[in-house]
């Protein structure tokens, strides 16, 4: 009797459960995106080597000014990385990742401008990219983490 | 130079992360604790070069910006990746009663 009421009492609620769910698996995470992740790692090597291009160069040539181009190129691809993201549903990490990546991106505008004719030097140009590795990595680990949960045993079912 | 103790630093940005994260922090905690690491070490190495004059007070706050910028993307990814974690258990745990619903309802109610 008790197995039976106890029955009774579980069934309501594992069906409301799943008609909550409308008979699909959950999603609360993006649908990895592979441009995304190939524009991201795109956009990281060009930086990598920007940086160590500025590290071998001597003003003027290593100014702003004569760097303009990178900043504008660089800065295209960020608002392309920036509207993908926003076109994925349940964004909100993905968005804050970028949105850190834009604010470094910046940030190191912002250096660079600051040292006016002259160049960063090597120490300044080592802590700007320590400060963009940890968000390299933490995209990178996400879409991984992204990518393997698209396999087939738990990728969502179309309706 | 005052002290900077990088591990007691580092304790505290994992505490905090845990703090939000409860019962996934383990599943994230080695990703997330790496960087944290990183992140604290530069930290140090941008104290150490305004004391050696490398790095000027007007590039230091900068540089620390870009610091807690990456602190935030890190726990963006911490949080991601807890999210993907407990979305796949809830699937698993739907998937292992489908049969049992599937015939309870009489028509494919999960599929």
């Amino acid at each position: 009797m008790s197995t039976l009421l106890s029955r009774v009492r579980v069934w309501p609620v594992a069906l409301v459960l799943l008609l909550v769910t409308s008979g699909c698996a959950v999603k609360w995470t993006p649908f990895y995106d592979p441009t995304l992740d190939a524009k991201a790692t795109s956009f990281q090597q060009d930086l990598e080597a920007y940086l160590t291009k500025l590290e071998n160069l001597q003003a003027p040539a290593c100014t702003y000014q004569q760097n303009i181009d990178y900043y504008e190129q660089a800065g295209a691809q960020l608002a392309v990385l920036q509207t993908r993201a926003q076109a994925s549903p349940h964004n909100t990490q993905l968005l804050e990742i970028l949105a850190s990546l834009n604010k470094n991106f910046s940030d190191l505008k912002t250096l660079q401008q600051g040292a006016g004719v002259g160049c960063l030097n090597s120490t300044v140009i080592e802590a700007a990219r320590s400060g963009f590795e940890p968000i390299f990595e933490s995209l990178l680990a996400y879409e991984l983490a992204l990518k393997a949960n698209e396999a087939p045993a738990t990728a969502p079912t179309k309706h | 130079m005052p002290q900077f103790d990088v591990g007691a630093v580092l304790k505290s940005m994992a505490a905090a992360a845990e703090g939000v994260l409860q019962s996934k922090w383990p599943e994230v905690k080695s990703f997330a604790t790496t960087e944290f690491q990183k992140i604290a070490q530069t930290i140090v190495s941008i104290g150490e070069g305004v004391a050696a004059g490398t790095i000027s007070k007007d590039q230091a706050p900068i540089l620390l910006d870009m610091q807690k910028n990456a602190s935030r993307a890190v726990l963006a990814a911490v949080e991601g990746m807890s999210l993907i974690a407990a979305e796949q258990a809830v699937n698993a745990a739907i998937g292992a009663v489908k049969t049992a619903i599937n015939t309870f309802v009489g028509f494919p109610l999960v599929v």
